[in-house]
């Protein structure tokens, strides 16, 4: 462990990048696999399951399957990253956890079963997720995982970058699992809670510090002016396109209606018309699509749940390491 | 080489001007603190829901919740909500709080549960046709539910660092402050019992039959307790232009992993240790300035081991000095409560100048040899704290608190 030390916060002036990512979806896996345009094809589909990962692990045989997928996710951003798993073992990676469903499948399994199962009570806490991951690949670093519904994504995406822009860490690998399918008949009941088709998703995004890109911006409302208090504060400085996600598509539409009022010159991305809902994994997709379009103007991610919107800003996406 | 934010000048701190408590031993800021002080236990047979299926009934309850004052309005059914609408109530009056809001503050909400709302979903699997109860049931319902009470108008975010999650909700609420995402943040933990978590831990016998015993060599075990603690954090100057004297403040905090295992703490303390060494460095305090530690202190034999082991390390010969308390036994592990709790105690310590004990210690482990504060109360005024805590997962998380001024 290291000796303690109380050198003085800097302010490390500057943005983060993105140096890779990796995605697992209902649709296949990489941002390749994802459909081009709107309509989503899903014929009706109201969930668009994603296949477990087969990561032929002893220890992880017990394992959920969000575990395998969260698992599979950071592997493969470490993949594209070309960041060996040693390499982010230890106290200077940081992990942080973005959920929705927020292991509901785990947990209604256990509300609901029958049987005692010792075993899979450890698994129904939405720290499970991140743990494994830890586990996996020896990470001590700042820890954390935010469950605010869809929100949590673009949070999860602030917490990072303030973690590398105080220094707390060198690296941060943002991680989002959303999965559907061993509870689906709660969705299908509180049909009016989201919207269809519902889009398993596994995704990471390894961050890092960049002193020479402009600071991301995080700005968060709850209410019924929420979305308009946001944008309020957006309109100086040049915008490139705003990714939008939603939990329903008519929420989607009202929104957007909203904001190509605001900005009727910029690029709009709803962004389940093209894949489908996949709460808070949707702001770290949208944030890949974003990179992979190359602009060379600020990017706006918003996302909502239920009264509360959040939205982080981020510069300059045409420049970020992933490009 | 570790590095954080900067000692902060004195402006830049974090204040916590409003404090709130809904606990087995007692409902409110001064009950909650006479039930410390005075020793009392809070432990008593469970009587909500059925236990006749699990080895130990007893926890740390919430028998009735009493009328707050400045509650007028009906409370939600979600028992989580209520809890936390009690505490933040309380919180929110004693910080004036809608003074700040009438003049254009933004006020965000960060709450920190390990179960979030998990009994409204064992509410629905008996009453399917609560569509409420389903609503809910998500992590974020109990919090989206105190947005709501409070009319708040910022951010409003959910976390779980299983246990450690009423620790992490405040770090995350400085976090938001300093971003200037807000100018108010309602933070805190919440937890409720219900047979879910109960089920849960009667399955991995993590529970004892006996006392929670901290840091005592018979300790076996926890139990359960539930409740919900809330702060108000403010910039100090903030508050000061309100007029508003801080109840202490927050100085650093840090949540880090273990990497170790699902459900125990790793041997080696590693995550902890980090928590503790970044939230100093976040704080810009020195361990030498540490004057007393708020232990997780669950009393299972390896917590209590590793925690002593991490803060010989993080203190070194000092550890020998700095009286050490945990004061669970009081109420049961409450969870993802337990660290707002335990950061309102630090701040009521150094208020009334005394040490609440930690409740049932009677024999020294030599594992465990720390000045653990036992039998009464200590007449003791701590000005700087550390909190720290723990949970499933190899979460970690450490607070570096100061008293009021």
């Amino acid at each position: 462990m290291g000796q303690e030390a109380h050198r003085a916060y800097d302010s490390h002036a500057g943005g983060v990048a993105v140096r890779g990512w990796g995605l697992l979806t209902g649709w296949g896996a990489g941002l390749q696999s994802l459909p081009t345009l709107p309509p989503v094809a899903t014929q009706g589909q109201r969930l668009l399951p994603v296949a477990t990962p087969d990561l032929a692990s002893e220890r992880l045989r017990r394992a959920t399957r969000e575990c395998l997928l969260g698992v599979a996710a950071v592997q493969a951003a470490l993949d594209h990253s070309c960041l060996a798993p040693h390499e982010v073992a230890g106290a200077r990676t940081a992990l942080v956890y973005a959920s929705a469903s927020s292991y509901a499948a785990a947990n209604w399994t256990f509300v609901t079963s029958e049987t005692e199962n010792a075993l899979h009570f450890p698994y129904t806490a939405p720290s499970a997720v991140p743990a494994e991951v830890t586990i996996q690949f020896g990470i001590t670093g700042p820890y954390l995982t935010l469950l605010s519904g869809a929100n949590a994504g673009i949070e999860a995406l602030w917490q990072a970058t303030t973690l590398l822009t105080t220094a707390q860490c060198d690296r941060v690998l943002v991680l989002g699992v959303e999965t559907f399918q061993e509870c689906a008949e709660l969705y299908t009941t509180g049909r009016w809670l989201l919207g269809t088709p519902l889009l398993e998703a596994a995704a990471c995004l390894v961050l890092e510090r960049h002193p020479g890109l402009a600071a991301v911006r995080y700005r968060a409302a709850w209410g019924t002016r929420g979305l308009a208090s946001l944008v309020a504060g957006e309109r100086e400085g040049a915008l490139a396109s705003v990714y939008l996600c939603t939990p329903t598509a008519p929420a989607g539409q009202v929104a957007g209606h909203y904001l190509q009022a605001q900005w009727p010159d910029i690029s709009l991305v709803l962004l389940h018309e093209r894949l489908g809902f996949c709460l808070a994994c949707a702001p770290l997709i949208a944030l890949m699509l974003a990179i992979t379009a190359g602009q060379l103007e600020d990017v706006l991610f918003i996302s909502q749940w239920w009264d509360a919107w959040a939205m982080v800003r981020w510069p300059e996406s045409s420049s970020q390491a992933g490009h | 080489m570790m590095s954080g934010r900067p000692r902060q000048p004195s402006d830049d701190r974090i204040a916590i001007t409003g404090m709130g408590v809904l606990s087995p031993i007692g409902q409110g800021v001064e009950a909650f603190w006479s039930g410390l002080i005075n020793g009392v236990s809070g432990i008593t047979t469970i009587e909500r829901f059925p236990t006749h299926d699990l080895r130990v009934r007893r926890g740390g309850e919430v028998k009735q919740l009493q009328g707050t004052p400045g509650l007028e309005r009906p409370l939600p059914a979600c028992r989580a909500s209520q809890f936390l609408i009690h505490a933040a109530t309380e919180a929110t009056r004693m910080a004036r709080l809608s003074e700040a809001v009438a003049a254009g503050g933004r006020v965000a909400v960060v709450i920190g549960s390990a179960l979030g709302g998990i009994a409204e979903a064992e509410r629905w699997h008996e009453q399917p046709g609560d569509l409420h109860a389903l609503a809910g049931a998500p992590y974020d319902g109990p919090t989206r539910q105190l947005a709501r009470w409070l009319d708040a108008t910022g951010p409003v975010l959910t976390i779980s660092t299983a246990c450690a999650s009423g620790a992490t909700s405040l770090g995350l609420g400085a976090d938001l402050l300093r971003a200037g995402a807000a100018t108010a943040v309602v933070a805190g933990g919440m937890d409720v019992l219900c047979r879910f978590v109960m089920r849960g831990f009667n399955h991995l016998r993590s529970l004892t039959r006996d006392e929670m015993r901290p840091f005592d060599r018979r300790r076996k075990g926890l139990l359960l307790g539930e409740g919900a603690g809330v702060v108000v954090l403010e910039r100090a100057q903030t508050a000061r232009q309100r007029g508003i004297a801080p109840c202490g403040y927050l100085l650093g905090h840090a949540s880090c992993a273990d990497g170790a295992h699902i459900t125990a703490p790793d041997p080696q303390g590693r995550g902890l240790e980090q928590s503790i060494r970044l939230a100093l460095a976040n704080a810009g305090v020195r361990s030498a300035e540490i004057e007393f530690i708020s232990a997780h202190g669950t009393g299972t034999p390896l917590n209590d081991r590793m925690e002593t082991q991490v803060f010989k390390q993080v203190l070194g010969a000092r550890a020998y000095e700095v009286p050490v308390n945990s004061i669970k036994a009081h109420m049961g592990h409450t969870m993802g409560a337990a660290a707002t709790l335990e950061t309102i105690m630090c701040l009521l310590a150094w208020r009334y100048g005394q040490v609440p004990p930690t409740l049932n210690y009677g024999e020294p482990d030599p594992e465990c040899d720390l000045p653990y504060v036992t039998g009464q109360a200590r007449t003791y005024r701590p000005r700087l704290s550390l909190n720290t805590a723990a949970g499933f997962g190899g979460c970690n998380a450490c607070l570096v608190l100061a008293g009021g001024e």
